[in-house]
C-alpha cells in the first residue's frame, strides 16, 4: 500500500488496493480508503444505538456487494459509538462452518466471542463467573475435549483454563463435524443456559468497562435462504433473548419474503442499505451518486492512470454495483500492465461491458425478458418471487428513495440489442 | 498485443492468455480469474503455456483437478495449498479445474442447487484470503449454473475470460527460440500427447453416459462432434 494518503500511481499497486476488502476492518486502512457516504438509514441506526437503552436487536441487510460490511466497519469505528459501547464484531465464516450452521451454534459463538473480546481487552471477570463458566463448558463438552482440557490444565488458574475450553469447543464446532453434532446434542436442551451465560458475560463487560456490549454478527447474509429461514424464522425468540444489543446481518431475499414480515416485526428494526444511485428514476444522471462512485475508484487508483471517459463508462456500466465497478477497474489494471498502456482507456472498459453482457445472457431465463422490459419502462415491479430472483441475480436493482426499480444497465443494453427496447 | 503464432478460430484467446498470465504474475492473495473453457484438452494446452511462462518469473503453477464427491471446493484448494512447499525465492499460482466433477449426475438432472455450488456460494469470501493467485476453469454449462445457483460467488472474481476451443490449431510457447524453440516444441508435444491421452480416457469415460464431456449436453452415440459446443468426440468400440 502507498505510504502516504495518495492513491497508487502504478497499476500493480492500484490492482492490489482495489481488491482490499476485509483489510478495511483496520481503522487505519478504513480511514485511508473509505469515502464518506451519506446513508440516512445507517445514520438513523447510529442515532438509535446512541439513544436507545434497551437491548434492541436489529436486522441489517442490503444488496449483494453494496458495501454492507464496510458500513458495519464504519459503525464499529465511529467515535461516538466507541465511547458508548463495548463493540464486539465477528464474521460468522471465521468461526463456523458456513455450510452447516444452526441457531444454537450462533448462540454459543456469541458467548465465546464476548468472553474472548473481554479477555483481549484485559477485562478481568469475577472469579465466581469464571468458575461457573468453567464448570458449564465442562458439562457441555464432548468426552474427548473434556479429557484433553482436564489433563492439560491441571494446576492452571481459572481464566487460563476457561480460555482452553473456549479454544477447544470453538475449534470443534468450526472444524469437526462429529464433535459439532455432539456439542449441539448437549446444547439443545440447554438453550436457556447458553443465553444466560452470554448475559452473565455481558453484565461483567458492562461492569468492568462501564459500557454495554454491542454485538455485530456479519456474514449471516451469506447463508442460503433455507438455512436463514430456519435460523431466523424458527428460532426468533432465542435470537431475541440476549440482554444486550445485537445487529444480525440477514440475506436480502429473506428480508423481502412475505413469510418473514411477521418475524422481522419482532426485531426492533430492519435496516436495508440502499445501492448507490448513479441515475435517477427519470433516467437523468445522479451527480451525487456518480461523484461518490468516482471518488471510490480514484481513492484507489490515481486519476493520471485512467481516462476521464473511461471512468465515466465504468460508472455507467456498474451503476452502483460496487463489486462490478471494482472488478472492472481491477481487470483494466491487468490490461494496462499487459499492454504497457499508460492509462486505462474507454475501449478497455467497453470490453468489460461485453463480458458482463455475456454473463447476463447466460443467466437470464427467456421468460424474464417481457418483465425486464416492463420494469425498465415503469421503474417499478410487482413484489413477487420473480422479482426476488431478479434482484438476487442483480438483473434488477432497487434504489432509494421509494424504492424504485430498474434493470441493470447491462441488461438495458441487452434489451436494446434484442430490439425489445428502443 | 502480439499475434498468436498458430491459427485459432478465436484469436482473442491469445490476448486473454496474456491477461491471465499477467494476472497470475501480478496478483497475490485472493486474485481469482474465472476462465470459461469447454475443452479440457485446450485448457491443458493453456496451462502448459502458462506454466512455462510463469516459470521464467519464478512462479510455479500448480494444477488441481477437483474430484467427484468434493463438497467444499475451498477446503480442497486449501488442502492442496497445504501440501505445496515452494522452493525458496519462488511464488505459487494455482490452476483449478474439474468443478463439473463436483456436480453429481443426479444434481445435473434436477432444478435444485448442487451441494458443492451451494457451499461455494456461502464460502465465497474465503477465496479473497487464499494466499496465491488462481485460475478457476469452468465449462460453459457450469457457468450458467453458477450464475443462477451461486451468483454471489461470481462477485468475488477479479476477471472473467473466455477461451474458445473451436480451433484446430494450438497455442504454442512464444518464448522458445533457436535450439530451445525445437526443444520447447518437443516438450510441448510430449506434454500435449500425455494430455491428449488423459483427455481420451476422460472422453471415453464420459461417453458411457452419452453426454459431451465438454458441455455436458446430451449427445448421440457415434457423433464425431458435439452439436452443442463443437468439441471433437472419440468413441470406443
Amino acid at each position: 500500500m502507498p505510504k502516504d494518503n495518495q492513491p497508487p500511481k502504478d497499476f500493480k499497486e492500484a490492482f492490489h488496493v482495489l481488491r482490499l476488502q476485509k483489510e478495511l476492518k483496520e481503522k487505519s486502512v478504513l480511514d485511508k480508503y473509505y469515502i464518506p457516504r451519506q446513508v440516512p438509514r445507517i445514520e438513523q441506526l447510529k442515532q438509535k444505538l446512541l439513544v436507545d437503552r434497551s437491548p434492541a436487536k436489529f436486522l441489517y441487510t442490503g444488496h449483494r456487494k453494496s458495501g454492507k460490511t464496510v458500513q458495519l466497519y464504519r459503525l464499529m469505528a465511529d467515535p461516538e459509538l466507541a465511547k458508548t459501547y463495548f463493540t464486539v464484531f465477528y464474521s460468522i465464516e471465521e468461526d463456523l462452518e458456513i455450510g452447516d450452521i444452526e441457531y444454537i451454534d450462533i448462540l454459543l459463538t456469541n458467548a465465546l466471542k464476548l468472553y474472548k473480546s473481554a479477555a483481549a481487552q484485559g477485562l478481568k471477570l469475577d472469579k465466581d463467573v469464571l468458575d461457573d463458566l468453567n464448570s458449564w463448558f465442562e458439562q457441555v463438552s464432548t468426552e474427548v475435549i473434556r479429557e484433553t482440557v482436564q489433563e492439560k490444565t491441571k494446576g492452571w488458574e481459572t481464566g487460563a483454563k476457561l480460555e482452553l475450553w473456549i479454544a477447544r469447543i470453538g475449534g470443534s464446532i468450526q472444524n469437526e463435524s462429529t464433535s459439532r453434532l455432539q456439542i449441539r446434542e448437549r446444547l439443545l436442551p440447554r438453550v436457556s443456559e447458553i443465553i444466560e451465560k452470554s448475559n452473565f458475560i455481558a453484565d461483567q463487560i458492562q461492569q468492568k468497562s462501564s459500557k454495554p456490549p454491542l454485538l455485530i454478527i456479519d456474514y449471516l447474509d451469506n447463508l442460503d435462504i433455507a438455512s436463514a429461514q430456519n435460523i431466523f424464522q424458527e428460532h426468533t425468540q432465542a435470537l431475541l433473548r440476549a440482554n444486550f444489543k445485537i445487529i444480525y446481518t440477514v440475506p436480502i431475499a429473506l428480508a423481502y419474503s412475505d413469510d418473514f414480515q411477521p418475524v422481522s416485526r419482532q426485531f426492533d428494526e430492519t435496516v436495508i442499505l440502499p445501492i448507490i444511485n448513479s441515475r435517477n428514476s427519470d433516467g437523468s444522471e445522479n451527480s451525487t451518486g456518480r461523484e461518490l462512485l468516482r471518488n471510490i475508484v480514484l481513492k484507489r487508483i490515481d486519476e493520471s492512470l485512467i481516462q476521464d471517459k473511461a471512468l465515466d463508462h465504468m460508472i455507467g456500466i456498474s451503476n452502483g454495483v460496487l463489486s462490478d465497478l471494482l472488478s472492472i477497474a481491477e481487470t483494466c489494471c491487468i490490461k494496462a500492465i499487459a499492454t504497457k498502456a499508460p492509462q486505462i482507456d474507454w475501449n478497455m472498459v467497453d470490453e468489460e461491458l461485453d463480458t458482463l453482457k455475456n454473463q447476463f445472457k447466460r443467466s437470464i431465463p427467456e421468460d424474464w425478458y417481457p418483465h425486464l422490459v416492463e420494469i425498465s419502462q415503469k421503474k417499478d415491479a410487482a413484489h413477487d418471487k420473480m422479482l426476488w430472483e431478479m434482484l438476487y441475480t442483480l438483473a434488477v436493482l432497487e434504489y432509494e428513495p421509494g424504492p424504485w426499480y430498474d434493470v441493470h444497465p447491462v441488461i438495458l443494453q441487452i434489451l436494446k440489442d434484442k430490439k425489445l427496447l428502443k | 498485443m502480439r499475434k498468436p503464432p498458430l491459427e485459432t478460430k478465436d484469436p482473442q484467446s491469445f490476448e486473454k492468455l496474456e491477461l491471465l498470465y499477467t494476472l497470475l504474475k501480478t496478483g497475490e492473495k485472493g486474485a481469482l480469474a474465472l476462465c470459461i473453457c469447454n475443452s479440457p484438452a485446450y485448457r491443458r494446452q493453456l496451462e502448459t503455456e502458462l506454466a512455462q511462462r510463469l516459470k521464467k518469473d519464478r512462479i510455479a503453477l500448480h494444477t488441481l483437478e477437483l474430484k467427484p464427491g468434493i463438497i467444499s471446493i475451498v477446503r480442497a484448494i486449501k488442502e492442496k495449498i497445504d501440501r505445496l512447499s515452494p522452493e525458496p525465492g519462488w511464488r505459487l499460482a494455482l490452476s483449478i479445474s474439474g468443478i463439473e466433477n463436483t456436480i453429481s449426475e443426479a444434481e445435473r438432472e434436477t432444478v435444485g442447487k448442487p451441494q458443492a455450488l451451494q457451499v461455494l456460494n456461502q464460502q465465497r469470501d474465503s477465496f479473497l484470503f487464499l494466499p496465491h493467485p488462481m485460475a478457476l476453469w469452468l465449462p460453459e454449462w457450469v457457468v450458467q449454473l453458477l450464475l443462477l445457483k451461486a451468483p454471489d460467488f461470481w462477485l468475488v472474481r477479479t476477471s472473467v475470460w473466455e477461451f474458445s476451443h473451436k480451433g484446430k490449431g494450438s497455442i504454442r510457447s512464444r518464448f522458445c527460440s533457436g535450439a530451445t524453440h525445437d526443444i520447447g516444441i518437443l516438450i510441448s508435444g510430449v506434454i500435449v500427447g500425455i494430455g491428449a491421452g488423459i483427455l481420451l480416457a476422460a472422453i471415453l469415460d464420459a461417453i458411457k453416459g452419452s453426454r459431451c464431456p465438454a458441455c455436458n449436453e446430451k449427445i448421440k452415440r457415434g457423433s464425431p462432434e458435439c452439436p452443442h459446443c463443437n468439441a471433437s468426440l472419440q468413441w470406443g468400440g
